[in-house]
């Protein structure tokens, strides 16, 4: 029928048809591609800083699940200072040793009875502080400081937002006097 | 006449646009649920947070708590507001029951029950609500002489 009108059957795209839809394909890649980008970005964001906060309370029960059973507080450094320590020695005559590492930004432990040589446990940690305090709550402020009975542990991250944050995670040890080397 | 005059006119696809909808469509479809499933799992993150520092807090409190307990042995609920105000958890409660009472598992004047709830007081009422979540430790302290010594040579 048609051939007999001499009409062309067209088939295809026309070249119009072909921009109007690039144009509006690439438009829609774009809108995508920005929302992508920008989810990426907030799961990012979130996930360095869940790993932090996460390594700075991992941190803190750390401690102090093993102060919970020192018998003797053998070297201890209060307030806020860099390389900040602690040392216990538990009922079997072992020693733990928390040390920061300012410039490093790590807590290291040295467990005396598997090695003399210090074993990094945390890493990203601004801040590492132990604030001794009386079995009544008080701070503690005797020069003998291996008499505290308490003994706060509070580790900081920071969190590596455009102006950073300094967050931390803190949580107080009773030090039980099970077999305590007590002064005469 | 008129169907000599649609047999001329030219045949054309006429797709392409309805194509293009519906690939937007299937995009939209897909790309949707994908953000929502990234959102749920900050929140699922954002909730894990909050539960971890809960249960530092809840620690911490059981400490302070079982400490005082063996010094004086001064039954009493507590409540700790804000024990993770420096942390960044400022909506996060304690409260803290010390008892030596049989019916808790306790031996008056010698064996003591701590008990730390730490929640999240979304609603900031100050007590736990059925919807807030929460955590729970407990620990039991003995009446002994030593604890009272020590707690007095502080």
């Amino acid at each position: 029928m048609n051939r007999g009108t001499g009409q062309k059957i067209r088939s295809g795209f026309s070249l119009l048809e072909m921009i109007i839809a690039m144009t509006l394909l690439s438009l829609v890649m774009s809108a995508v591609s920005v929302v992508l980008r920008t989810a990426r970005d907030a799961w990012d964001a979130h996930e360095s800083d869940s790993v932090r906060l996460r390594t700075a309370h991992a941190s803190v029960r750390h401690i102090v699940r093993s102060a919970r059973e020192a018998s003797e507080i053998v070297n201890i450094t209060t307030g806020v200072t860099s390389n900040a320590r602690l040392t216990i020695r538990l009922t079997d005559g072992d020693t733990l040793t928390w040390q920061h590492d300012s410039r490093q930004k790590t807590i290291s432990l040295t467990q005396t009875s598997v090695s003399s040589i210090p074993t990094v446990i945390a890493e990203n940690v601004e801040t590492l502080e132990f604030v001794p305090y009386r079995i009544d709550g008080g701070v503690f402020t005797s020069n003998l400081i291996d008499r505290a009975q308490e003994i706060e542990v509070r580790v900081g991250v920071l969190l590596p937002h455009e102006t950073p944050v300094l967050r931390q995670a803190a949580a107080r040890v009773w030090l039980r006097p099970f077999g305590r080397n007590r002064p005469a | 006449m008129k169907s000599q005059q649609a047999q001329r006119r030219p045949v054309r696809q006429g797709t392409t646009l309805l194509e293009l909808v519906a690939a937007s469509t299937v995009i939209a479809v897909t790309l949707v649920p994908a953000l929502r499933i990234m959102r749920d799992s900050l929140r699922v993150s954002r909730q894990l947070e909050v539960r971890e520092a809960m249960a530092t807090i809840a620690m911490s409190v059981l400490e302070q708590e079982s400490a005082g307990v063996s010094g004086r042995w001064i039954m009493q609920t507590r409540t700790h507001r804000q024990p993770g105000r420096d942390s960044g958890y400022p909506s996060v409660v304690a409260v803290s029951t010390t008892t030596d009472s049989v019916a808790t598992g306790g031996i008056p004047g010698s064996l003591a029950v701590v008990r730390v709830t730490a929640f999240e007081d979304t609603n900031r009422t100050g007590s736990l609500d059925n919807n807030e979540p929460s955590i729970t430790f407990a620990t039991k302290i003995a009446g002994l002489t030593s604890y009272r010594f020590e707690a007095q040579g502080s």
